[in-house]
């Protein structure tokens, strides 16, 4: 019966109880949905984390001193083995393989389950020892087909004592069974190969390279197992180092992670298996240790899981630390909200719970009675919570999260929805206890007695100190107390309850001097605010839903911000190709050639030197790179301007062509001030040799001696061989002096003219004007304090003024600088030459000269420390990019402004036209999708359903508010109608009244959401890892706060407008009969 | 239960509004016996609901003496209050839907009233079909309140205020906004409990035909009993002070601060206004 008659109550206000168990639902979703989301990033972190890996990477290979088998992996794996996909085995040992006086260096190899992986195209697979598979295309190259035989030559390891003879080869003779065509890299990224792509390096394929035998390269064969086991035997024969310093044959076994099954309650094994494997693979390499016992005992360890299980645990941390944040604050909103609304029920049942009184029911009956109704609102709500919970969780699964990921209904999440429960029927009981708590006489009374002004005070009191104290928390740094977790609501919550009480001082203010001025609806709104409690409660609470609202949308698009910044930043720009360019010139023409505007693609080659710590270049051409660049903030953005800087005057070159250069020389005076020591005899001042550097269209330099120069009045002409058929550009005219000579000499040489071509016809060239030379620096000579070079015209040619010491003098053409200047990010480069220059490689990655022209932020795509340089400056000076790829990296590349498939791929058209081809392709697109697939991007999208749900929960404590007091109300303006108020005047009081809260509650919570916002964005980690540049900016998005804010105040104002229409809806005397109550 | 007693001697009550004390009754004397029906009438304001309130334990006497039956309601404690509302002393507020949960049968009405009974320990009470049947209301019992006309309302407010079966019945207005059939048939219910159950039965009315219907009334003015009625016949009421009150119609023909000889001449007691300009202005018997 007692339930019967609950619920027959809450049918009667069927309209309460919806709004009720709904809110009462979103308490509990609210903290279900925290460690149901939290858990699923943990679980997609993890998941992401590992398969973004390579399959070695995230796998493990033991290698061990025998042949394995499942037994021995079973061994050494114990309980861990579950985690793991089927382990293949194998052996694999380098080795050459000759037929018919050719020979290949090749990995002779054995793997478990290998036909079904690599099927041959003729013959079968090795069966029996000395049974090869060969590759189609080896076979062509040893003239070998199935059925012949080859000979695989097994060279002893020797060890590392001296005295020792030599052992003598072995030859293993091999027959072949079969061949197999080489798997397409799709076959060979599957699991089974375990990233073991140099099985497959080609056959004399221009990138194999030659192996340290001196042979080509080329593609693995195909074994059985004992064949490998006894070749590795054969070779290791003589070898008496310990086992893990073997290079030549190893057996191993390859185990992938069965990362589909894994989960984060698998990570503490996985740990644990790792570790127990590590250690014993340190017991076995010490060498203090006992001799390794005989089985299966691994030797060595190889994998990369350790550090992404780092990485996941980091990850997870994050998670747990912002998932929380967001949704504590939503819940304490929600059940605030909840004990609001509950009260105004209790409110509005205080007749009914009086009858229980009356009829002798004790006070804790009546509660009871009270409790009995809503708490099965509150069942309810247990159950729509969780399953909203659920349904978010599996929502945000499936769009936010990796596929494969599905919400977990864990105890936490019980625990978590259960709890909330609980805490909503304490509210319940405590609201309860409250109301019955009064005189039987008072509660049957129709108006609401007047609440303890005290009582109000204290909790305000309570609040505002939890506030300070949150306050105080964040101040000192420390993020982790819970009192700074809810801060910003209890932010919010203050604010409403500080607007509140002004509201209602100023109400009766607003009142009178509306009446005074006949404004009968506002005068209205005003008195209904000032005597109804529940206008105070709206807006206090509305406030406090608008803080977190624009808090949420400010973290959410901060942090989106911050993720795309950063995407930016780190690609470059939208689009980034990769491309084969053979050199820089060839880069830029191609990429001049396909967009001439510039304005859409420009060349960059990024140069990294070997070594840690090296310098890193981005050659940029600084026109369209301005136009194509992504430097994340706009304000690390340079101006064009300071762009510019890095390119420098130079003049435009002097080309030669032909095999003979001659200079025509007028005057020349040749003195010597003696050795720098007058104390020393001078010796014989020596000839000076003049010389001609001319650089090639490779980058090369080449010199042309044009013989002794000499004392002289008359005119003379002197020339010598060059080797420019192709053409060259003159690089500097120089005077060489034997090392020998260290007399102080000064030189004063007129070039009337100079000559370029065949012997028999010399073409004049222009040498141009003395600002296009400059002073350079004799390679090799050192310091030399005293030397000196001075350019000046003399008609049409050049007067060379130069004083050396021990050194000789070049006059540098400008059609490349002295240095190239480059924009500095961080620290510059310490390797500096004899002139103080910066000195790393150019594009080409030979060394030349740098000077700063400035500092920048960040580079794009480089971030920090990183140089920027003049593409086409370097180009000038810089030889073919191949070049550069055995010592350090250099990366060609075309940079797109805008992410335009049909545009790009008209670019690629053009790019392959010139030569260039595409090899790798980067998005700023893909690179915002991976950090967007992370713990911190993750967690923040719970910020979006918070701010959904605040939201969403103001706009039922609005309809609660109208519905709980409609009847009451709309007697109140039915007795305002019946003595001559106009109906038009009764509405507009009304919907003034409900958007008068609305407006004040969503501007000041907005306010304090800001506040909360700048308070707590420090403690939200907004990416996985820290990288210095480009710098997050927590700066308030006032875009992202103004849309919120808007957006709320017309939503929840239209409903406002509703509502105080739905007020005075059926208004008039006949509401004020007394039957109808 | 049989109908219990009630007296009152000597009773005041005094409420505090806003820092002013108001008198609501002073110097009551009332003798009502077990299983006695009586209407207490009176102007607005009077003390009447304050009477009632006071004898169903909701409020506490300023001073004097109020008995119900055994229990000296000033002398009760809270939970002995509440015993006592929930076994002895119904009551049915004015105006019948105050009494009524609005959602709840006639049937769970009476039986939601009954809840308070039980819990103390009452396990003879009557069904809740059982009580309707004593209203006239078994046939209404599981319908929904707003097919109910209203006297069956005003008759399921009493039935409600009886489900414990108490020896006391408190009716505040209980045949208020009806028209005089639903009046009739109200007062018809109250008559059958009173005979029937033996429930003393006091209501407060406005009606003057309700309480000719009573055969006893008292009239409250000012906080007093001022009169008393029997068969239709009204009576002055001696207070404990010696002071009497007018009937209202006397009252209008002999205004405050008239003067009244008082003269007892074989057991008459007379009062006969003087004009002030004709009375005495010296001794009559003086020398």
């Amino acid at each position: 019966m007692r339930y019967g008659l609950a619920w027959r109550a809450l049918r009667h206000r069927r309209g309460q109880a919806v709004v009720l168990g709904l809110l009462a639902g979103i308490v509990i979703a609210a903290c279900a949905s925290g460690p149901l989301y939290e858990r699923a990033v943990e679980q997609a972190a993890a998941r992401t984390t590992l398969t973004n890996t390579l399959v070695s990477d995230r796998g493990i290979t033991l290698n061990t001193p025998e042949l394995p088998d499942d037994a021995a992996y079973r061994h050494e794996l114990q309980d861990g083995a579950r985690l793991f996909g089927r382990p293949q085995f194998g052996a694999e040992l380098s080795v050459p393989i000759t037929n018919k006086r050719v020979t290949y260096q090749t990995t002779l190899t054995s793997r478990t389950n290998l036909c079904p992986h690599l099927k041959p195209i003729s013959g079968r697979c090795p069966a029996a020892s000395n049974e090869v598979m060969l590759s189609q295309r080896l076979a062509q190259a040893l003239r070998l087909t199935v059925g012949l035989q080859g000979v695989v030559t097994l060279v002893p390891k020797q060890d590392a004592q001296p005295d020792e003879p030599a052992v003598p080869a072995q030859v293993l003779t091999v027959t072949v069974v079969g061949l197999y065509a080489p798997p397409s890299p799709a076959q060979i990224a599957d699991e089974y190969w375990f990233d073991r792509a140099h099985y497959w390096t080609g056959v004399n394929a221009p990138s194999a390279g030659l192996a340290s035998g001196g042979q080509a390269a080329s593609d693995a064969i195909f074994t059985t197992a004992d064949t490998v086991d006894t070749a590795i035997q054969t070779v290791d024969t003589a070898h008496v180092a310990p086992a893990d310093q073997a290079v030549g044959g190893q057996r191993f076994i390859d185990a992938p992670l069965a990362v589909d099954h894994i989960g984060v309650d698998d990570l503490p094994l996985l740990r644990r298996t790792l570790s127990r494997l590590q250690a014993e693979v340190n017991n076995q390499t010490n060498p203090a240790a006992p001799l390794p016992t005989p089985g299966s005992d691994a030797t060595e360890l190889l994998t990369g899981l350790p550090a992404y299980l780092d990485e996941i645990d980091h990850q997870r941390h994050i998670a747990i630390s912002v998932v929380p944040l967001l949704a504590a604050q939503l819940a304490l909103a929600a059940l605030i909200v909840f004990m609001v609304a509950t009260l105004a029920a209790a409110e509005q049942r205080r007749p009914e719970l009086a009858l229980a009184r009356l009829r002798g029911g004790t006070r804790a009956g009546a509660s009871r009675f009270f409790v009995r109704e809503i708490g099965l609102l509150v069942a309810g709500g247990l159950v729509l919570g969780l399953s909203v919970a659920w349904l978010v969780a599996e929502l945000a699964c499936r769009h936010w999260l990796v596929r494969g990921v599905q919400p977990e209904l864990r105890w936490p999440v019980l625990l978590a929805g259960l709890g909330s429960g609980l805490a909503a029927l304490v509210v319940l009981g405590a609201v309860a206890w409250r109301t019955t708590g009064q005189p039987i006489g008072a509660m049957l009374r129709q108006v609401p007695p007047r609440r303890s002004r005290l009582g109000v005070g204290v909790i305000e009191a309570v609040i505002g100190a939890l506030t300070v104290a949150g306050l105080v928390v964040i101040g000192s740094g420390s993020r982790d107390n819970p009192v700074a977790v809810v801060t910003p609501s209890l932010i919010g919550l203050l604010a409403g309850l500080v607007a509140g009480r002004v509201l209602m001082r100023l109400a009766p203010i607003v009142g009178r001097r509306a009446l005074w001025r006949g404004h009968l609806d506002r005068a209205m709104a005003a008195f209904q605010l000032a005597r109804r409690p529940g206008a105070r409660l709206a807006v206090t609470l509305i406030c406090l839903a608008s803080a977190l609202v624009v808090f949420a949308a400010d973290a959410w698009s901060v942090s989106a911000h911050n993720r795309s910044a950063r995407a930016g930043a780190l690609t470059g720009a939208a689009v980034v190709l990769h491309v084969d360019a053979g050199s820089a010139k060839q880069l830029i023409g191609a990429v001049h050639a396909a967009d001439p505007s510039g304005t859409y693609a420009t060349p960059v080659i990024n140069e990294q030197a070997p070594g840690v710590g090296a310098a890193v270049e981005l050659a940029i051409d600084p026109k369209s790179f301005a136009h194509v660049a992504n430097w994340g903030w706009s304000h690390d953005r340079p101006a064009a301007a300071q762009l510019a800087r890095i390119t420098p005057y130079t003049a435009p070159p002097i080309t030669v062509t032909g095999t003979q250069l001659g200079l025509k020389l007028g005057s020349v005076q040749i003195g010597s001030d003696g050795p720098p020591d007058p104390a020393e005899v001078p010796a014989p001042l020596q000839p000076m040799w003049l010389r001609v550097s001319l650089r090639r269209g490779d980058g090369s330099v080449i010199s042309t001696e044009l013989g002794p120069l000499r004392n002289q009045k008359q005119r003379t002409t002197l020339s010598g061989f060059m080797s420019c058929a192709g053409g060259c550009t003159v690089a500097a005219i120089g005077l060489d002096r034997s090392p020998t000579d260290d007399n102080i000499v000064g030189v004063d040489a007129s070039i009337l003219s100079m000559t370029a071509g065949s012997p028999t016809a010399p073409k004049p060239v222009n040498l141009r004007g003395s600002n296009d030379w400059t002073a350079g620096l004799t390679p090799g000579s050192g310091p030399d304090q005293s030397a000196s070079i001075k350019i000046s015209h003399v008609g049409s040619g050049l007067r060379v003024q130069a004083t050396a010491g021990n050194s000789g003098a070049v006059a540098q053409h400008l059609d490349v600088p002295i240095a190239m200047p480059a924009l500095i990010v961080g620290a510059a480069p310490d390797a500096r030459d004899e002139l103080g220059h910066i000195t790393a490689n150019n594009v080409d990655a030979q060394t030349a000269a740098f000077t700063s022209a400035g500092q920048l932020p960040l580079a794009p795509r480089l971030g920090t420390p990183a140089m920027l340089i003049d593409v086409n400056i370097a180009a000038r000076s810089a030889g073919p990019l191949a070049s550069a790829v055995t010592v350090g990296s250099t990366d060609p590349m075309v940079w797109l402004g805008r992410a335009d498939s049909a545009r790009e791929n008209a670019l690629i058209a053009s790019l392959s036209r010139s030569g260039l081809h595409v090899t790798g392709r980067d998005t700023e697109a893909a690179r915002l999708d991976h950090l967007s697939a992370s713990a911190p991007a993750w967690s923040m999208q719970l910020a979006i359903t918070t701010g959904i749900i605040a939201a969403l929960t103001a706009a039922g404590l609005l309809v609660m508010g109208v519905t709980a007091t409609r009847r009451s109300r709309r007697d109140d303006l039915s007795a305002l109608r019946v003595v001559g108020a106009r109906r038009s005047e009764l509405r507009r009081g009304a919907v003034f009244e409900q958007l008068v809260v609305v407006l004040l509650s969503v501007v000041v919570g907005a306010a304090m959401g800001v506040v909360g916002a700048h308070l707590a964005l420090p403690s939200i980690p907004i990416f996985v890892d820290d990288q210095p540049v480009p710098v997050i900016r927590l700066a308030i998005d006032w875009p992202a706060v103004l849309i919120a804010t808007g957006a709320l105040a017309v939503g929840l104002g239209l409903i406002g407008v509703l509502a105080g229409l739905r007020l005075t809806r059926s208004v008039g005397g006949h509401q004020l009969r007394e039957g109808q109550r | 239960m049989s109908g219990i007693g009630v007296s009152a001697h000597g009773l005041v009550h005094v409420y505090r509004i806003e820092g002013n004390d108001v008198v609501a009754l002073t110097s009551v004397d009332l003798e009502v016996t077990a299983g006695q029906m009586l209407g207490v009438i009176g102007p607005s304001g009077s003390g009447k609901s304050t009477l009632l309130s006071l004898l169903s334990g909701l409020q506490r006497p300023t001073a004097g003496k109020l008995r119900v039956g055994d229990h000296d309601l000033s002398a009760l404690s809270e939970p002995e209050l509440t015993r006592l509302r929930a076994l002895q002393v119904g009551s049915v507020l004015q105006g019948a839907p105050r009494n009524l949960l609005p959602y709840a049968t006639p049937e769970q009405n009476v039986a939601f009233a009954q809840t308070a009974a039980r819990r103390f320990g009452r396990t003879d009470l009557a069904g809740p079909r059982e009580v309707l049947d004593l209203l006239g209301l078994a046939d209404s019992a599981r319908r929904r309140l707003v097919e109910l006309t209203p006297g069956q309302l005003q008759r399921l407010a009493v039935a409600v205020g009886m489900a414990s079966m108490p020896g006391l019945l408190l009716a505040d207005e209980p045949t208020s906004q009806l028209d005089h059939g639903y009046r009739d048939e109200v007062l018809d219910a109250i008559t059958t409990v009173n005979r029937t159950v033996g429930t003393t039965v006091i209501a407060v009315t406005h009606d003057p035909d309700v309480a000719a219907r009573m055969p006893r009334t008292i009239t409250i003015r000012d906080g007093r009993i001022g009169s008393e009625g029997h068969a239709g016949e009204q009576f002055a009421v001696v207070g404990r002070d010696g002071s009497v009150q007018l009937p209202p119609d006397v009252f209008v023909a002999v205004p405050a601060g008239s003067l009244l000889r008082v003269q007892l001449a074989d057991g008459v007691v007379s009062l006969t206004p003087i004009d002030r300009g004709h009375a005495p202005t010296e001794r009559e018997d003086a020398p």
